[in-house]
Formats: structure tokens, C-alpha cells, sequence
């Protein structure tokens, strides 16, 4: 058994749970619910071994390092940060709903990843040599699997109240199956109150690393100025809670407007834009 | 952490969420007052994150030439016009930072002394009053001495919350836990780190510089052109290369490092020798020296044998640098060396090699390490790589930067300033025991500023236990 192999498993191991999540909330079972939480949990599981087990298989090449130096590794990290963020939300919170948003996600970013990179081991280039890389890889990882929550629950915050707008939330709606809409505002608000120090953390573990590396700890490099536009964002969704007329709905949308920039902020920059953080 | 479900219990414990004008409607109050409130700061927020972006998309600090080629005429000028060619040094970019900055400061030196006042004029005895106000409350009577309630509440108390303490008055004793008051500044922390490291950048950009310089080796230098600008820096010591290299990864041609070995002097005497490499920077004074980049300096020249296809010598061997255009007695062609690489195919150098012949281009090229490749080509004379006299320079980016450890300090205030916002709870719980000698009332209340579900089980615990531990005593 290899990486590659462990990958394809966590993938379909995805794909389904999010077939169970969607079909728990349209048939209101029980069982279906345990199900796709058990494939959630299982996807997880095999996906955290097949990272383990890629950092081994570097080591065996000769060329060891930690499997975050690429866009195929991170991504990969990526996807697994999101479905253990929603993991300990489901845990914390005792709701499944959000698992239709969240698990088709980390399956398109597997999916994606398979498709689109290669999954080759590399050696790594001189200007990852550094132990900085962990550090800066995993805070800003761990925090865009935190945004990834946040933007899942304030989709349903939209959908739902829009139906209750309408007037659509009657007993047999779906949304009803959704959680309580002060539920997803303070489980929104809990995921952005981790994911900000922590991206504050990667941009700092960045800025620190880019100063020992090419001697400025900021250069307005696109990477780095979409990073700070996140944080701005992130930090108006902040502000905005303490404000009347911000909760809500515009504190839903912020959210959203502030996932939108942390996907902008790993792929856009990336593909669309050219700049000095050219490895992932 | 704030919920919107269980509304905190005391109005001093409520964010503010009315921005109501409190200086009057003296022009001067209307002014502080906008630009003390949170709208302002949301909504300069959402401005840099726009703007910000127009930098990200426009080539930034470009030759002129450059615009002209990607946008034209018309196009440049109105970049020119509003600095979009350097947009984050801009006039109105950095007004915006500037507005920031104040909105922070006059919103913290607004808000702060309210919130100070929480925190210090917590009351430390729970009457009527304060009690019908929290959120977390409970009482118990019971038949027994308060000298043994208290003595019950206390070490219940102690093992829920921590640390006792206690106030008397003619009402009885109020035991009382306040802790994690901290929580209640994090903002106010994190708003002061960010007006640190404006203060770190700006000394920084003001004092510091930024340069880039390139030794050759076995060269010494001792000043370094700055960037961006038309001046140099003299450094009060020098500096030589005395060697540079690269390493691959085995069998590939992807560098695995890149190293410079410098000596530095200083009044003629060696101080100090390293070999730097990317993310191994010399540093001396304060003052940084990165490996950024290398190449072949343009002094270097190859020696090229020129060979009739059965290998024999059939004309004079050239010397060539970069660039120079030659020809070869008995090949119409006319020949230039386009790239040198010092090393390359078995640790030894190859050349990128054009050739010339009418309208036509054509690239091949020479490895040392296989002499008499380039007879495959097919043609009237070939090339074989004879002695070289290749010259390397390392590129190295040299920066001081005062202000860079006020920046450091403030991405670590920073770090707190945001655990202790969203992770500390200030958290409070009173216990009023009064009564004769035979019962005892006991009142129980509690008030946090976040994460009211942790709080409350915590709270609810610890009133079980109380009226448990009471229950066992009565007689």
C-alpha cells in the first residue's frame, strides 16, 4: 500500500460520506447520519496515514521532507484540514447538516488534486530548506480548514433564511434539517475565531521566514497582499459582529466574501497572477 | 466567545452596539465620533481589501516601457495619474492606512476606560440587586450554621473556579471568584500591536535599506547600490566572495543549493567568514547579506577547439565571451556563444552555443563532458570545449532594517492580544452566605463575557455540588 493508493481511498471515502450527508438530510434517518460520519471519520483516518506515509516515502528517496512543499501536498493538507475542522464542529456541536457542504468540498479538492497535479515526491528547492516551512504550512492550512467551515455554515445561514423569509421552513423543508440560524451565526463566528490568529500566525511565520529568506518581511507580493486583504476581510467580519445592522446576514456574506479570498489567495494567485511564492 | 444565543447577563457586559453621538453636535464631536466608531473601521476594512487588490493585478514599480508595451498610452497615464504603478506607496493608499491607524486609536482610547471600569469596579458583594441582574443564578436554605455553608461554598467554589476570595458587610460574607479579566482587553491589545508595527515599518522605511549588490569572485566590496534608487551605501567594513557554487540534486539538473563563501574585513582584518546559502544569511551590525541569485560574469570567456569531422585540429582554436560573434576558416556559418554554465554535465561546463547562417538560427550545445558530441551535428567543422576562464558572481541582497525588531515585538503582542480575545473568558461567580446560627440563606450568581455553554455547565456544577454538600449537613 502506498500514498497514491491511500489518497484514491480518502477521496471516494468523501464521496460517499457526502452521498450519506446529503441523503441524511433528505431522509431524516438516523443511520444514514451514523453512516456518513463513519466515512467521514474513515476518510480521515486514511487520509492522515497517506500523508504519514509520504513524509516516510521521502525519507526512503533520499530526499525527506514534510509532504507540504508543493500544490498536490498541499492541497492534500488542505482537504484534511477541512473535514477534521468540520469533524470537531460536528463532535462539538451534535450537527450533520453542515457535512453536505463540507465533504463534497474536501472530495472536489482531492478529486481536483488528482486530476490537475502530479503526485510525484520532488526534491525540495533551496528556498523551502527551511524550518520555517512547517510552521508557516500547517498555521495556514489549519486556518483555511477553519474559513472552509465558516463559509459551509454561512451558506446554510443564507439558505435558511431565505426559506424563512419566505415563509419555506415548514415541517417537511430540508432547512429544517439545518441548525437553528443563532447556531450557524455562533458556530460561523467560533470557526473565524480560530482560523484568524491562526492566519494571522501564517502570515506573521511568513513575513518572519520571507525576511530570513530574501531580506524584507513584506514585499507586497501578490501572495502575501491577498493573505492581507484575507485578514482584512476576516477582521471587518469581526468588527461587524459588534455592530448593529452587521450581524447576520451581512456577517454571513462577509464570511463568504472572506472564503472567496482564501481560495483566491492559494489558487488565484497561483495560476492567474505571477509573483515570488511560486511553489503552491 | 461572544454568542448571540444567551445574551450576556450585565449591560456592561453587552459590546457596544449603539453608536450614538455622545459629544454633542459640536462639529468637532461629530467628527471624533465617526471616526471613532466601528462602521468606520468596517468599512475602511473593506476598502483596503478592495483596493489592495488593484496592485495585486497592475505590474507594480515597472520601467516605463513596460506599461506603455502592456496597456498603452491612455492606459499609463491614468495609472500615473492615480500612482497605481506603486500603488501601496501611493498618496490615497496610505491615507487610507493612516485613517486606519487613527480609527483604532481614538476607538481604544474611547471604549477602553468603560471597559477598564468593568473590570476593576467589579462588585466583590452580591446584594439583591446585582443578583435579579445575572444571567447565572441560584439559592439554597438550608438548616445549618453559615460558618459550615461557607466553609462548603468555599471549597466548592476553589474547585470549580480557583481562587477565593472574600468580603464581609452587614449582609453576610460574599465569596467571590474574578478571573480571566484580561479577556476583556485582548482588542485593545491586539489594536496596540497593530499601531507598534506601524510604528516598526515606518522607522524601518525611513532609516533602513534595502540593496542589491554582485561580487565576482576572489572581488571585495565595501559599498552596495540601493534599490529603487540611483545612490550606493558604504559599509563601515568589507566584504569578499571568494567562492561561489551550486549542487544538484544527484542525476538532475534541479539545484539543490546554492552557496557563497564571503570573508568580511574590517580596518584590513578578517572578522568574520561564512558560507551563506538561501535561508542562511550572513549577518554583521545588523546588517543582512542574502544569497538571491548568480550568474557568469560577462568577463568570462570559453576556449572552443575546432575540429574537421574525423577529429583533426582544422583551424585555430577561438577565445570567446558571451555574445561575441566568430567564424570559422572553411564553414560559412558564423557562430556566438549565447549562455555559459559553469557546471553542468559531469561537474564541468557546457556552453549554449547559436549558429548563424543566412536568415537562419539554429541552437545547439557543448558539454566538456562530451568532447566530441557536437561532430553529430553535421557540418564542415565541430567543437570540442578546451580551457575556460569562467568568472561567477554571487547576487546578493543586503538589507538593514531598525525597525524590524519593533515589528517582531509586535507580531508577538499580536498572537496574545488575539488568544486572549477569543480564548479567555472573564469569568465571575459570587456566593452570599448569611443567616443566624440555625439557617442559612445562600445566594449564588455568575456572570462571563463569552462562551456561555462552557460557562454555564461549569456554573450549574458548582450549584449542585453546593446545595449536595448543604443537603448532607442538614440535621
Amino acid at each position: 500500500m502506498n500514498s497514491s493508493a491511500l489518497h484514491g481511498i480518502a477521496t471516494f471515502a468523501y464521496l460517499f460520506a457526502t452521498f450519506f450527508y446529503v441523503g441524511y438530510l433528505a431522509f431524516r434517518s438516523r443511520a444514514v447520519g451514523t453512516m456518513a460520519t463513519t466515512l467521514a471519520v474513515i476518510g480521515v483516518l486514511t487520509h492522515g496515514t497517506a500523508k504519514g506515509l509520504r513524509w516516510a516515502e521521502s525519507y526512503r528517496m533520499g530526499i525527506g521532507h514534510a509532504p507540504l512543499s508543493n500544490m498536490y501536498e498541499s492541497m492534500s493538507f488542505w482537504a484534511l484540514c477541512i473535514m477534521i475542522a468540520y469533524l470537531i464542529v460536528e463532535w462539538r456541536f451534535k450537527q450533520k447538516a453542515l457535512g453536505a457542504v463540507v465533504a463534497p468540498l474536501a472530495f472536489v479538492t482531492l478529486a481536483m488534486n488528482a486530476l490537475l497535479f502530479p503526485d510525484e515526491i520532488r526534491p525540495l528547492v533551496p528556498a523551502l530548506q527551511s524550518n520555517w516551512l512547517i510552521a508557516h504550512v500547517v498555521t495556514s492550512f489549519v486556518s483555511y480548514g477553519a474559513f472552509a467551515v465558516s463559509f459551509a455554515v454561512s451558506v446554510l445561514y443564507l439558505v435558511r433564511r431565505r426559506a424563512e423569509r419566505k415563509d419555506r421552513s415548514g415541517e417537511g423543508a430540508i432547512v429544517t434539517m439545518f441548525p437553528e440560524l443563532k447556531v450557524l451565526d455562533e458556530v460561523n463566528y467560533k470557526s473565524i475565531a480560530v482560523g484568524f490568529p491562526l492566519l494571522s500566525l501564517g502570515i506573521i511565520t511568513g513575513a518572519a521566514w520571507a525576511n530570513y529568506a530574501w531580506g524584507t518581511y513584506w514585499s507586497w507580493d501578490p501572495k502575501e497582499t491577498w493573505s492581507l486583504i484575507t485578514w482584512f476581510v476576516y477582521a471587518a467580519y469581526l468588527h461587524a459582529r459588534f455592530t448593529r445592522g452587521w450581524q447576520g446576514t451581512r456577517a454571513a456574506v462577509l464570511s463568504i466574501v472572506g472564503f472567496v479570498a482564501v481560495v483566491f489567495t492559494y489558487f488565484g494567485v497561483n495560476f492567474l497572477l505571477s509573483g515570488l511564492h511560486s511553489y503552491a | 466567545m461572544t454568542s448571540e444565543s444567551k445574551t450576556p447577563d450585565r449591560p456592561a457586559d453587552k459590546p457596544e452596539r449603539t453608536e450614538k453621538p455622545e459629544k454633542g453636535t459640536s462639529l468637532f464631536g461629530a467628527v471624533y465620533d465617526s471616526l471613532a466608531s466601528v462602521t468606520l473601521a468596517i468599512f475602511l476594512l473593506i476598502i483596503l481589501a478592495a483596493t489592495s487588490i488593484v496592485g495585486t493585478v497592475v505590474l507594480q514599480k515597472g520601467r516605463p516601457e513596460q506599461y506603455l508595451q502592456e496597456y498603452g498610452q491612455g492606459l499609463y497615464r491614468f495609472f500615473q495619474f492615480l500612482a497605481l504603478d506603486d500603488m501601496y506607496r501611493s498618496w490615497w493608499f496610505l491615507t487610507i492606512l493612516v485613517l486606519l491607524l487613527t480609527n483604532i486609536t481614538l476607538c481604544s482610547v474611547k471604549r477602553f476606560p468603560r471597559v477598564w471600569r468593568v473590570i476593576t469596579q467589579s462588585p466583590k458583594t452580591l446584594d439583591e440587586a446585582l443578583f435579579r441582574r445575572l444571567r447565572y443564578r441560584g439559592s439554597v436554605r438550608r438548616g445549618v450554621p453559615p460558618e459550615e455553608a461557607e466553609e462548603e461554598a468555599r471549597q466548592i467554589l476553589a474547585s470549580h473556579f480557583g481562587k477565593v476570595r472574600e468580603e464581609r458587610s452587614e449582609n453576610g460574607v460574599t465569596l467571590y471568584v474574578d478571573k480571566g479579566w484580561f479577556g476583556r482587553i485582548g482588542a485593545y491589545i491586539v489594536h496596540l500591536s497593530i499601531l507598534i508595527l506601524a510604528v516598526g515599518a515606518v522607522y524601518g522605511g525611513i532609516y533602513g535599506f534595502k540593496g542589491f549588490v554582485a561580487i565576482v569572485e576572489g572581488q571585495t566590496i565595501d559599498r552596495v547600490p540601493l534599490r529603487g534608487k540611483n545612490s550606493q551605501i558604504k559599509l563601515p567594513f568589507s566584504v569578499r566572495c571568494d567562492d561561489f557554487q551550486v549542487i544538484y540534486y544527484p542525476g538532475t539538473q534541479q539545484p539543490k543549493d546554492y552557496f557563497s563563501d564571503l570573508v568580511v574585513f574590517r580596518n584590513g582584518a578578517e572578522i568574520m567568514r561564512k558560507r551563506i546559502e538561501v535561508n542562511h544569511p550572513l549577518i554583521i551590525d545588523g546588517i543582512y547579506f542574502y544569497q538571491s541569485s548568480y550568474g557568469v560574469h560577462q568577463s568570462s570567456t570559453v576556449t572552443l577547439d575546432v575540429l574537421d569531422p574525423s577529429g583533426k585540429v582544422a583551424a585555430p582554436a577561438v577565445t570567446v565571451g558571451v555574445g561575441q560573434a566568430f567564424n570559422v576558416l572553411g564553414d560559412p556559418s558564423t557562430y556566438a556563444i549565447e549562455e555559459i554554465y559553469p557546471t553542468s554535465v559531469g561537474g564541468q561546463p557546457a556552453v549554449k552555443m547559436n549558429q548563424f547562417l543566412g536568415s537562419g538560427r539554429r541552437e545547439f550545445f557543448l558539454a566538456k563532458a562530451a568532447p566530441d558530441r557536437d561532430n553529430s551535428r553535421g557540418g564542415p567543422v565541430y567543437f570540442r570545449i578546451g580551457d575556460t576562464a569562467i568568472l561567477e558572481y554571487t547576487g546578493l541582497q543586503v538589507a538593514w532594517d531598525p525597525g524590524v525588531n519593533l515589528v517582531w515585538l509586535a507580531c508577538i503582542v499580536m498572537i496574545l492580544g488575539l488568544y486572549v480575545t477569543f480564548f479567555v473568558a472573564h469569568q465571575r461567580v459570587w456566593i452570599r452566605i448569611d443567616g443566624d446560627t440555625e439557617n442559612t440563606a445562600v445566594l449564588v450568581g455568575g456572570s462571563t463575557n463569552r462562551n456561555p455553554a462552557t460557562f454555564e455547565r461549569q456554573f450549574e456544577g458548582a450549584l449542585a455540588d453546593l446545595k449536595d454538600a448543604l443537603k448532607g449537613k442538614r440535621k
